[in-house]
């Protein structure tokens, strides 16, 4: 470990970086089978690290088509070839990336280093967790040849049911990476209980282990009822054994009830472990203690049980019983509670903390305000009574994208940045990091803030035309887009000409603004300056090992202490880092 | 070889009586339950196999499975499934159980009396279960406008034309 | 879960340098992991490790048990259909295998725990024959649907790869694409009256008035076409509501199969566990420093018979 004492004296660093190559888990082997069949979690996590990423440019090309589309009135793809990019843009998000990226790419690599341990409980059921998501993908990617599927990524039945689109595939590959995810969670679950260190009791974990733990209890419970589900549609659609068809005595709110009892905790994970690398980010990057530790740490596990007594407020206007949807909406308050506790949490750690501006700590802050947003934007889905307005209109999309996009995937890159030293052994280009985190954020609030506006006024989602929504004022003729003349009756959303423009070009903007951070953190890898141990003044576990560290994680066991106390680490210039001094 | 006597210590092997004493449980309780279904219990039938079968599974949960002896968490980890199960279970139940009406309601409407064969003329009528000043606004539009096609028609056969 | 084949694979150095496989020399068993301290930790995080699994699987088969409560919940009249065509006696059979093969399956762990090499073995075998037991009365169970065409689901839609081939060349060349096909049991050789499905269903709803109407002794057989034809006007068992009852007992057995296809499929590979097991136990790989895979995969085995237990009252049982 690189501890100097005197200014002038060569670091232990230095002195091995001048003898030539110091073999860490990346270079020690260097065959493709050491890749393919390894079982050290920080290769598996370096995998899905770039699985996810090449999945989410995938996702951001749907993306970009759904923009297009809905940037002027009319059609300019096709009906039936918008259904087909909505639905696999969420699809390729949702499932390929945002539920693996930081559970599997980022705690992967994070856990065991954080808990001082060699490797996770069963490293070789982490590497068939991988092994399930490429084979997951090359499902979607044959869906993509067979054309797609255009049912939306909830696959509502009867429509899923009786489409003639490639939707077995979609589903088999779904229900693929399902299992890819309980394995990891119940990787994550017992490396918690079993390879902590002695003197490590459970408040004295970071709280990215907690988030993680968390994020853990949610896949093994709820996933495997996805799984199940998938596997009903697909004999429903194959077989018609008739259990989502009420003429064969099914029921189609049961899918619902199935789907959503997975898909509402399914945004638990991909929250938590954001919220995980928030706390983390947070208090390193502002050099202060985690306030609050206790309650973030239970309010993690509070988010990751009460998210499941929520389901139904996705089925509020789908005949779900009055009295059920009374409960649930009463409860999806009360999940609102522990994540506005970590919120608060958070502020308090700033507050008068020494707040380094770098790219982590800046893509932390955009968390702070767009989770923010996002999150009380959801109080109007949950409240029943406003519902009914809002269902299935763009606010919807608008919520879903702030906690989705301008959390868990913010959270993500921040994480990325804040460990890419510790994964790469490479620091990334500091400025340019901090300018493309404002032209993201600039983006993301120009793409998506009219759709909160345009959405409460009643656009509905998935519509690939928005001609009948714009405004016309009450006996002025007009003509549409397609050349018909028509009289006004002063119905439509005002300004959702200019508000639909105005959400394409940041959607643009914002796809740039994430293929350059993609861009200049690969470049990083060839000409980036060379990380020291702890350029950040971390105090957990996986800073006090080289970076990048050697495959065993550590060369003596590191002793447990304080994750947030930052007292005796000290910045050395010479090296770029900082440097832990005993008294 | 120390090792190994170290091993032996944390090692609880179940006793092969105590094995066999539940064996011999699950097979009577078994029986049990075939008994059961000779009995007619007036819609209880159902609570009474499901509740053998728990202790059934109860036996085999801790004397097989080792959870009497094992560390607590096991055991918390299966119950916490369970719970998980009856969550999903009782709510969906419930769920569906309060939405029945509305949908006996619809059906209600429905189902007519088939026109006698020398007629042809479809009839203006509504359906003979019409009802009047039902609670169910949306039913009621439902009916009326669908009536003179649905009128010819089984409620099966419709169903099935919009289904596929 | 088990980190047996770790012994195997090269063990590597702090310093990340490989070295060849060679087990650890400090009088810990071979099986034992690096990333592992004491094979008493080893053994509790497998062990709880198949737990966290097990619990999957029961919320696995939940989404079953919900279709089975709701569908039975509104239209129980299907279910009691339904209970006509299972054989209860199969079904118990099968319930007494299983719970035999969890009996040795225990057995087996107690030996493996005490390094009674041989007993284990045999143990091992006999759970494995109870297994293949349980799939062969399954066979029974199946083909006898077959035969009586109770298949699940009421129409067939053929997703597969000759219609993707077909769609693929359609859109290349520009035209229509084909629809995928649709065969109805019909057009598989179901005919419910064919196969006495509706007479079945008739004669046993007959039967069941008559026990409540007359007492236990009355037999439907005793009765004439009139007085049937009768009680048939009663009942509201008319052509058409038989015809309907008999198709949709395809809905039922769509719940039934899945049940007890998953429940199958399962055993199948509870049973390809337990062959690994079985040759690994005539290899002298067990003993009482390392049991964990008998262990963990008789977790596995033991919650097989778990879900039987409950699938047994569930479908065979219905009355």
């Amino acid at each position: 470990m690189a501890t100097a004492t005197r200014s002038d004296e060569l670091s232990d660093f230095d002195r091995a970086a001048r003898s030539g190559r110091v073999l860490n888990y990346l270079n020690h082997d260097k065959r493709i089978r050491s890749w393919v069949f390894t079982l050290d979690h920080k290769r598996v996590g370096v995998m899905f690290l770039a699985s996810v990423v090449a999945s989410l440019v995938l996702g951001a090309a749907f993306a970009v088509l759904v923009r297009m589309e809905l940037m002027y009135p009319g059609l300019y793809f096709s009906r039936e070839l918008y259904h087909r990019f909505f639905t696999l843009h969420g699809a390729v998000m949702i499932f390929l990336f945002v539920i693996p990226a930081t559970p599997s790419a980022i705690g992967n690599f994070v856990l065991p280093l954080m808990l001082g341990a060699k490797d996770v409980a069963f490293p070789r059921l982490n590497l068939f967790s991988y092994h399930l998501y490429v084979i997951a993908a090359v499902f979607f990617v044959i869906t993509l040849a067979l054309g797609g599927i255009d049912t939306g990524w909830t696959f509502y039945a009867p429509y899923s049911v009786q489409t003639n689109t490639a939707v077995a595939t979609a589903l088999a590959g779904a229900f693929l990476l399902g299992f890819g995810s309980i394995f990891t969670g119940i990787n994550f679950i017992v490396t918690t209980h079993t390879l902590r260190p002695k003197d490590m009791t459970w408040m004295k974990m970071p709280l990215m282990v907690w988030a993680l733990y968390a994020t853990s209890i949610i896949q093994v419970l709820a996933t495997p009822v996805l799984a199940i589900t998938l596997v009903l549609l697909v004999a429903e659609r194959l077989l018609g054994i008739g259990v989502f068809d009420p003429a064969k005595e099914g029921d189609p709110v049961l899918y619902q009830h199935l789907f959503w009892f997975y898909s509402h905790p399914a945004v638990y994970i991909m929250i938590l472990p954001a919220m995980g690398i928030i706390s983390e980010v947070i208090s390193v990057h502002s050099r202060k203690h985690i306030f609050g530790y206790t309650a973030i740490a239970w309010s993690s596990v509070a988010i990751a049980l009460l998210g499941f007594l929520v389901w139904g407020h996705h089925m509020f206007m789908s005949s779900q019983s009055p009295l059920v949807s009374m409960i649930f909406s009463a409860l999806t308050f009360s999940v609102a509670i522990p994540s506005a506790i970590k919120v608060f949490n958070w502020i308090a750690t700033l507050y008068k903390g020494s707040i380094h501006l770098t790219t982590p700590m800046c893509y932390a802050l955009i968390f702070i305000f767009l989770f923010g947003l996002g999150g009380l934007t959801g109080l109007f889905l949950g409240a029943l009574a406003t519902n009914v307005q809002v269902h299935d209109t763009a606010f919807v999309v608008a919520h879903f994208h702030y906690v989705m996009v301008g959390g868990a995937l913010m959270a993500f890159i921040a994480g990325v940045h804040h460990w890419w030293p510790k994964i790469t052994g490479k620091m990334y280009y500091e400025p340019i990091g901090r300018i493309t985190a404002l032209v993201i954020f600039i983006a993301f609030n120009m793409t998506y803030f009219p759709q909160f506006i345009i959405g409460a006024q009643g656009m509905p989602r998935r519509y690939a035309d928005f001609e009948e929504q714009i405004y016309r004022p009450e006996g002025v003729p007009y003509t549409t887009v397609d050349g018909a003349e028509m009289i006004g009756d002063g119905t439509g959303i005002p300004w959702i000409r200019e508000w639909q423009i105005i959400s394409s070009i940041g959607g643009f903007l914002f796809v740039a603004g994430i293929l350059t951070v993609i861009v200049y953190l690969l470049y990083s890898l060839f000409a980036g300056k060379r990380a020291p141990e702890n350029p950040w003044g971390g105090a957990t576990m996986e800073w006090a090992t080289p970076s990048p560290p050697p495959y065993d994680n550590f060369e003596e066991p590191p002793t447990a202490r304080d994750p947030y106390d930052f007292s005796n680490l000290r910045y050395d210039a010479n090296i770029g880092g900082y440097v832990r001094y005993e008294q | 070889m120390e090792a190994q006597h170290k091993e032996d210590s944390h090692v609880h092997a179940m006793p092969i009586p105590l094995l066999a004493e539940v064996f011999l449980a699950l097979m009577a309780l078994t029986a049990l339950t075939l008994g059961a279904t000779l009995i007619d219990w007036h819609g209880f039938g159902l609570a009474i196999a499901l509740g053998i079968a728990t202790v059934k599974a109860a036996l085999v949960a801790l004397y097989f499975m080792h959870l009497r002896y094992d560390s607590p968490f096991n055991a918390i980890v299966f119950v916490t499934a369970l719970v998980f199960v009856w969550l999903f279970l009782g709510i969906v139940l419930m769920d569906s159980v309060h939405y029945q009406p509305l949908i006996e309601t619809y059906r209600a409407q429905q189902v007519t009396v088939p026109p006698p064969p020398a007629e042809e003329a479809a009839p203006a009528t509504p359906t003979a279960a019409a009802p009047p000043g039902q609670g169910e606004s949306e039913a009621a539009p439902n009916g009326s406008a669908d009536s003179p096609a649905e009128s010819e028609q089984e409620e099966g056969q419709k169903d099935e034309g919009t289904g596929e | 879960m088990s980190s047996d084949a770790t012994a195997a694979a090269p063990q590597e150095t702090a310093a990340g340098e490989p070295t060849k496989g060679q087990a650890p020399s400090h009088g810990h068993s071979r099986w034992l992991s690096h990333h592992f301290d004491t094979s008493e930790q080893q053994l509790y995080s497998n062990k709880l490790g198949m737990w966290i699994f097990l619990l999957t699987e029961i919320l696995f088969f939940s989404g079953l048990f919900c279709a089975y409560a709701v569908y039975r919940r509104n239209n129980p009249q299907m279910f009691d259909d339904g209970h006509l065509f299972l054989d209860t006696r199969m079904g118990a059979i099968n319930t007494a295998v299983l719970i035999f093969s969890s009996f040795t399956m225990a057995l087996a762990v107690r030996f493996a725990q005490l390094s009674q090499r041989t007993a284990l073995t045999i143990a091992l075998g006999i759970t494995l024959a109870c297994g293949f037991v349980f799939l062969g009365v399954k066979y029974q169970e199946y083909s006898a649907k077959l035969e009586h065409r109770l298949l699940p689901g009421q129409t067939y839609y053929m997703e597969c790869a000759g219609v993707w081939a077909q769609r693929w060349s359609a859109w290349l060349s520009g035209e229509e694409l084909p629809e995928y096909p649709v065969r109805t049991r019909e057009a598989l050789g179901f005919h419910p009256k064919e196969h006495h499905l509706t007479e079945e269903i008739e004669k046993h709803r007959i039967q069941q008035y008559l026990n409540a109407a007359r007492g236990p002794a009355a037999d439907v057989h005793d009765l004439s076409q009139e007085q049937k034809q009768q009680i048939k006007n009663q009942l509201g068992l008319s052509e058409e509501e038989l015809l309907r009852r008999a198709n949709n007992l395809g809905s039922f057995f769509g719940i039934y199969f899945a049940l007890t296809g998953l429940h199958a499929l399962h055993v199948i590979c509870g049973i390809i566990a337990l062959t690994w097991l079985f040759v690994r136990s005539l290899l002298h790989h067990f003993g009482s420093d390392y049991f964990d895979p008998v262990e963990c995969t008789g977790l596995y085995w033991h919650l097989v018979d778990l879900i039987w237990i409950y699938l047994f009252p569930l479908l065979y049982l219905i009355d």
